[in-house]
């Protein structure tokens, strides 16, 4: 059977899930239980939000990964360690107990260091090297935590002293893992990891692993003296990162400065107590930044890998769509109205300015979302406005106009509609009181069918079993053929995108429309 | 340790030469920091030449020298935190990525003869090459010899001036 039809069932199936775990709200599946090694997964929904957030992004990145990994040779390699991360991300989403939680964390850390050391030269190793060290540190902050909860059943006198302990444990494992302030050199050096798994990992995945897990113990964190630190320490991450955003010349580690700095927004709204808010700007962010990192990585794989912004030859001729779209990615990200960003980042900005704070706090804060909008300025104008002009590209792409095309789309769109859908969905369940088992059943005995025909047919009888795993790699890093087609099309005169490029690209290319998008962004800043 | 080969890059440079180095640097300077916006980088490198031809007719060598030491404290102090560099340079954001694997593990007798045969062409080309290789290794050992016999080791003996 053709694997579409199980792709299309999975998304199927994610939505069913958050429909079916109505009735208790969440859905829970117990592997093993004994007493410490237990495999417990939890899927309620906001985990299974994200998780489909999450593979809507892992698609588009292997795809991207195709083209910007196109001729090298460790490719299995990545595409192993790849899987491997992402596997124990959904399996952290997804976990409910402390070993489950552990393993993930620890396979997340570990993972993510092979990821950056993918390339053997310095830059690379040395990254990767403050990347595991890290988050090693985090990790024995989370050993101690857990570890502390083994008291929580006995009683002395100084247990609420002791419990505060346990729980800046908790948070300062999430700083570490989320790069907050005093722990976030990691971030900037593990760019140089190739940029798929910038996209993947640095974008949406690892660094909101630490986020994830204070949204989880939620009620743990809820003091005013823990959510303090979390906003103080949140608020300043903010700051200095936009500010550095602005003076580093390598876009590359720009894009990961903004990346800190929407971090650090998602933890000032974790100090303010709104925990769902946080989670929901944490899915619009995961869709646009590592949609941004795609397009940034487009441009850098065809300046040959340059990443210092001071040189490139563009302007306008090489991605002419990808510029619009690059252009819509800075908006979602800026929160500009009528994209997701808008969603979460208006409802923040209300309820921090609800609340009385000292003014540096409020003036930082300002200054920070200020700056949003200055460092996405500078990232585009450092890629478009420059005068070199080249003549031939190096492997450039048209599927990747189409890939980042539907990644905008989705992340445009995509919390708008839920924004706006959200308190409409307890109406589908009045119609689905009759379909919904009848399709439940149908659909787990499908599932159970597909799975054990994988299992026991394909990987055991057939010759191809053994060679599974390197077969679908050898098909997937092949997608760079669909693009030596759609350029022969082009040749023919089937083009895409000329509309676009003719009348639109008069206009980028002169110098009228940069004071036109100032103008915009700083409207958009007023109102 | 191995030793460092800077004795083969030195060479004695006249005045000219370290000027020229100062302004390229200098130039290198102006690009780290004004960047992407040509017209700045075009105006601040218009000034830059201007500063350089003030002192272009100086006939004092000492003042010359002061002039260009003083010169190189400038582009040092001037300097960019980050300077920009290409990107498959060293420093660059794309260096030293592909290593070339050693030509002998074409050797190696872990790989099967069977998937060897399918390359006969290279494979021949290969063997006849190595063959020749070590037929010339002893014209090869002779030309290095010559060529380290022909580095000057003795100081000229300075002309004997007839002292009548």
């Amino acid at each position: 059977m053709n694997i579409s039809i199980y792709l299309i069932l999975l998304v199927f199936g994610f939505f069913m899930l958050m429909v079916w775990s109505f009735p208790f709200m969440k859905l829970s599946l117990y592997f093993v239980e004994w007493d410490f090694l237990s495999l417990k997964f939890n899927m309620y929904f906001n985990s299974v939000l994200f998780s489909f957030i999450l593979m809507l992004v892992t698609f588009s990145v292997l795809v991207f990964s195709t083209y910007y990994l196109n001729s090298e040779l460790n490719f299995n390699y990545y595409y192993f360690v790849l899987l491997i991360f992402v596997g124990s991300m959904f399996s952290l989403n997804y976990s409910n107990s402390v070993f489950t939680m552990l393993l993930s964390w620890d396979l997340l850390g570990i993972s993510s260091f092979f990821l950056v050391l993918f390339y053997n030269n310095w830059d690379s190793c040395s990254g990767a090297m403050n990347t595991a060290l890290t988050n090693r540190l985090g990790d024995y902050f989370m050993f101690v935590f857990f570890s502390g909860c083994i008291f929580s059943g006995y009683f002395f006198m100084s247990f609420s002293f002791f419990s505060f302990f346990m729980v800046m444990m908790l948070v300062l494992t999430a700083f570490t893992k989320s790069a907050q302030f005093p722990f976030s050199s990691w971030l900037p050096k593990a760019m140089s990891a190739p940029t798929p798994v910038s996209s993947l990992v640095h974008s949406s995945t690892l660094v909101t692993a630490g986020l994830i897990l204070l949204m989880n113990f939620n009620y743990l964190i809820m003091h005013k003296n823990v959510l303090f630190m979390c906003l103080a320490i949140g608020i300043f991450t903010m700051f200095f990162s936009s500010i550095t955003a602005l003076v580093e010349e390598d876009l590359k580690k720009v894009v990961a400065l903004s990346t800190l700095s929407q971090m650090g927004f998602s933890m000032v709204t974790l100090g303010l107590g709104l925990n769902f808010i946080s989670f929901i700007h944490l899915v619009s962010h995961a869709l646009f930044k590592s949609c941004l990192f795609m397009q940034v990585g487009y441009i850098i794989h065809c300046s040959f890998g340059q990443q210092d912004g001071r040189n490139y030859s563009n302007n306008g001729n090489l991605p002419n769509f990808i510029q619009l779209q690059l252009l819509v990615t800075l908006f979602c990200l800026c929160g500009l109205i009528f994209s997701s960003g808008a969603v979460s980042k208006d409802f923040i900005l209300e309820m921090f300015f609800m609340n009385n704070h000292m003014i540096i706090f409020g003036l930082m804060f300002f200054i920070s979302v200020y700056l949003t909008f200055g460092y996405s300025y500078r990232l585009w104008k450092s890629f478009f406005l420059s005068f070199n002009k080249v003549m031939n590209h190096f492997s450039s792409s048209v599927f990747m106009n189409f890939l980042s095309f539907m990644l905008v789309v989705f992340s445009v769109s995509f919390l708008w509609w839920l924004n706006m859908n959200m308190m409409n969905i307890p109406g589908l369940f009045l119609y689905l009181d009759f379909y919904v088992p009848l399709f439940y059943t149908v659909f787990v005995f499908f599932m159970l069918f597909m799975g054990f025909k994988l299992l026991f047919k394909e990987l055991s009888y057939k010759f191809f079993g053994d060679y599974l795993a390197k077969n679908s790699i050898y098909k997937m890093k092949n997608i760079k053929f669909m693009d030596l087609f759609l350029n022969n099309m082009m040749s023919k005169g089937f083009s895409f995108f000329n509309g676009t490029s003719l009348v639109s690209g008069l206009y980028m290319k002169s110098k009228n429309y940069n004071s036109v998008l100032i103008l915009i962004m700083f409207l958009f800043l007023l109102f | 340790m191995a030793e460092s080969p800077a004795w083969m890059f030195t060479k004695a440079l006249n005045h000219r030469q370290k000027v020229m180095r100062l302004y390229k640097r200098a130039c290198r300077e102006v690009d780290n920091w004004y960047g992407g916006n040509n017209l700045e980088v075009r105006y601040q490198k218009v000034l830059l030449r201007a500063r350089f031809d003030a002192n272009k007719d100086e006939h004092d060598t000492r003042k010359a020298q002061l002039l260009l030491a003083d010169g190189c404290r400038q582009v040092w102090e001037k300097r960019h935190f980050k300077p920009f560099r290409f990107a498959l340079d060293p420093g660059g954001s794309s260096y030293d990525r592909e290593r070339e694997s050693p030509d002998v593990i074409l050797d190696s007798d872990q790989w099967t003869l069977a998937e060897r045969e399918q390359f006969p062409y290279y494979f021949n080309k290969r063997e006849q090459r190595k063959k020749e290789l070590l037929a010339h290794w002893s014209k090869i050992e002779k030309a290095w010899d010559d060529e380290i016999a022909a580095i000057q080791t003795k100081i000229p003996e300075e002309k004997k001036v007839a002292t009548v």
